[in-house]
């Protein structure tokens, strides 16, 4: 994989995002917005509320794909900044590979919470 | 008339552990460009002072310097335009210092060679001893003049962030360079110079600040050419519409040339 | 550092030279608060996988997490990041457009002088970008402090 394709990959990323996490925010924080909208969401941090969205296909969709898209897209932005930053070349390829390993490890993490409240019991 | 303050960074490396701002002041006669002014402050009141000039009109971009926070050439920029009663003159950033306001460009050359700044083609006996012309349409022409006139003067290196940083970067005279070749009609080297560009420094550390193109005295605009670089390394065509196809690899001759005639001036 | 025997004095400008936008244009200064958004995004999202990793705990922790979440300065910080959302995600709305498209920057031409650049042709885009920015910003700030 080049260097093009990574970055084409990390534009498709932010085009996911844009919607996706739009989305998450509005749900979470601008409920007189979404009124507006004709969507009503009570005390979206409440349990019973996260809990029972969670568990829609629908939003563990988005949530997924934000999920994936998010991480690589911070990332790959993160690892652009770092290796602007330090000089090295050898230092260079290990933060490409430092951020590439901790992004498999959130990624891990955040697909194990996503599943685990989606099969959540109650 | 007006006088006006010069604060000019001096630098002497057979002398100075740090750089220092020397103050001069100058009386304005109308029309005074910057590089009057220090080639007056050479001649009149400092002659220790160093700085790189040369057509004095904005044509060589040898004056290209640090002044009042933005790189400009000293020739192209009258003092009174500036309107300041001080006026900073630093060599450009980015670039290691010399001496005074002279700063080391190897960088920025050695960049622009490394993009392969030529027609590459297949047909290297006719470019050797040509049968007729390369046609090219005034509309072929529109598509990469404007990235020709580049007078190397290193003002868009000096502006952008990203070359502030990483000196891997190849940097926004380089890469619109690498653009005017890519979009000549003429040049079968699109995709030697993509696989040297397809680095994790290249065209992708530009995040269009446009600094470059704020800097450039020639209106080049490189931020343009650094665009349409990305732009074309996804969706660029790859035959070129006079019947050019890319080359896959240099063709480097193995016949010995004749070597240059004798210099009759001695 | 020593060249051939010419000994010259660094002048990078660092990371300085990301943040101090001076006289450049607008883009410019846009470029800047793009990595800063960024970057505040990017630091945000690992530990607010964490925190929402709690859920997995049961309705416990949760909740006491939720009352942390209604402190006022954390409701700041989470509207700071509603803001950082807003003004990435437009911009680089902006940048997708003209980076992989081509779109507003207009086309290589011969060049003019006063010069037409890039940057004057894509700037009206880039205000009402702007504008649409700032709109969403007031709704944020009316939706998280005014109507709660």
């Amino acid at each position: 994989m080049k260097e093009r394709h990574w970055w084409l990959l990390f534009i498709i990323a932010a085009a996911c995002i844009i919607v996706t996490l739009a989305i998450h925010m509005f749900l979470m924080h601008m409920g007189t917005v979404l009124g507006w909208l004709g969507i009503t969401v009570s005390d979206p941090l409440a349990w019973e509320s996260t809990l029972a969205r969670s568990k829609q296909i629908g939003m563990a969709i988005i949530l997924f794909v934000l999920l994936t898209a998010g991480l690589f897209h911070g990332l790959y932005g993160l690892r652009g900044i770092l290796i602007e930053w330090i000089k090295n070349p050898v230092a260079q390829k290990a933060i490409t590979w430092l951020v590439a390993i901790f992004g498999v490890v959130a990624y891990a993490w955040g697909l194990v919470v996503l599943f685990g409240v989606y099969t959540m019991g109650g | 008339m007006k006088a006006v303050i010069f604060r000019v960074f001096r630098f002497d490396p057979t002398k100075d552990e740090k750089p220092c701002f020397k103050e001069y002041e100058i009386t304005l006669t109308k029309g005074m460009t910057i590089l009057e002014a220090l080639i007056y402050i050479k001649e009149k009141i400092d002659p220790t002072l160093s700085f790189r000039a040369s057509c004095r009109m904005g044509v060589c971009g040898s004056c290209a310097m640090y002044i009042n926070g933005k790189p400009r050439l000293a020739c192209y920029n009258q003092v009174e335009d500036l309107k300041s009663s001080v006026v900073s003159v630093a060599p450009l950033p980015n670039y290691p210092v010399i001496r005074d306001l002279v700063p080391d460009l190897g960088s920025l050359f050695q960049k622009h060679t490394h993009i392969k700044p030529y027609i590459i083609r297949p047909d290297r006996e006719e470019m050797e001893n040509p049968t007729g012309q390369f046609v090219m349409t005034p509309h072929q022409l529109d598509e990469f003049i404007q990235f020709s006139y580049c007078i190397k003067c290193g003002a868009c290196l000096a502006a952008c962030p990203t070359v502030a940083s990483d000196p891997a970067f190849l940097g926004p005279q380089a890469l619109a360079q690498a653009y005017r070749y890519i979009a000549d009609v003429r040049d079968a080297g699109a995709e030697i110079r993509i696989k040297i560009l397809d680095t994790a420094h290249g065209p992708f550390r530009c995040h269009f600040a446009g600094a470059c193109t704020d800097a450039c005295p020639k209106a080049v605009d490189p931020a343009l050419g650094v665009q349409y670089l990305k732009k074309h390394m996804f969706f660029g065509r790859k035959q070129k519409p006079s019947g050019v196809k890319p080359l896959a690899k240099e063709h480097v001759p193995n016949k010995k040339y004749p070597a240059p005639p004798e210099r009759t001036a001695k | 550092m020593e060249k051939g025997n010419v000994k010259t004095l660094p002048r990078s400008l660092g990371i300085r030279g990301w943040i101090w936008a001076g006289r450049y244009g607008l883009e410019r200064w846009a470029y800047l608060f793009h990595r800063i958004t960024g970057l505040a995004l990017i630091i945000y999202l690992p530990m607010h996988l964490v925190v929402t990793g709690l859920r997995l705990l049961g309705p416990g922790p949760w909740e006491a997490f939720v009352r942390f979440s209604h402190h006022p300065v954390v409701l700041f910080f989470e509207w700071a990041l509603m803001v950082a959302f807003l003004y990435h995600a437009i911009n680089g709305f902006r940048l997708l457009l003209t980076e992989l498209f081509g779109l507003s920057i207009g086309k290589p031409a011969h060049p003019h002088i006063p010069p037409h650049t890039s940057l004057k042709r894509q700037r009206p885009f880039n205000i009402v970008l702007m504008v649409l920015g700032a709109l969403f910003i007031v709704l944020s700030v009316l939706d998280f402090f005014v109507w709660r």
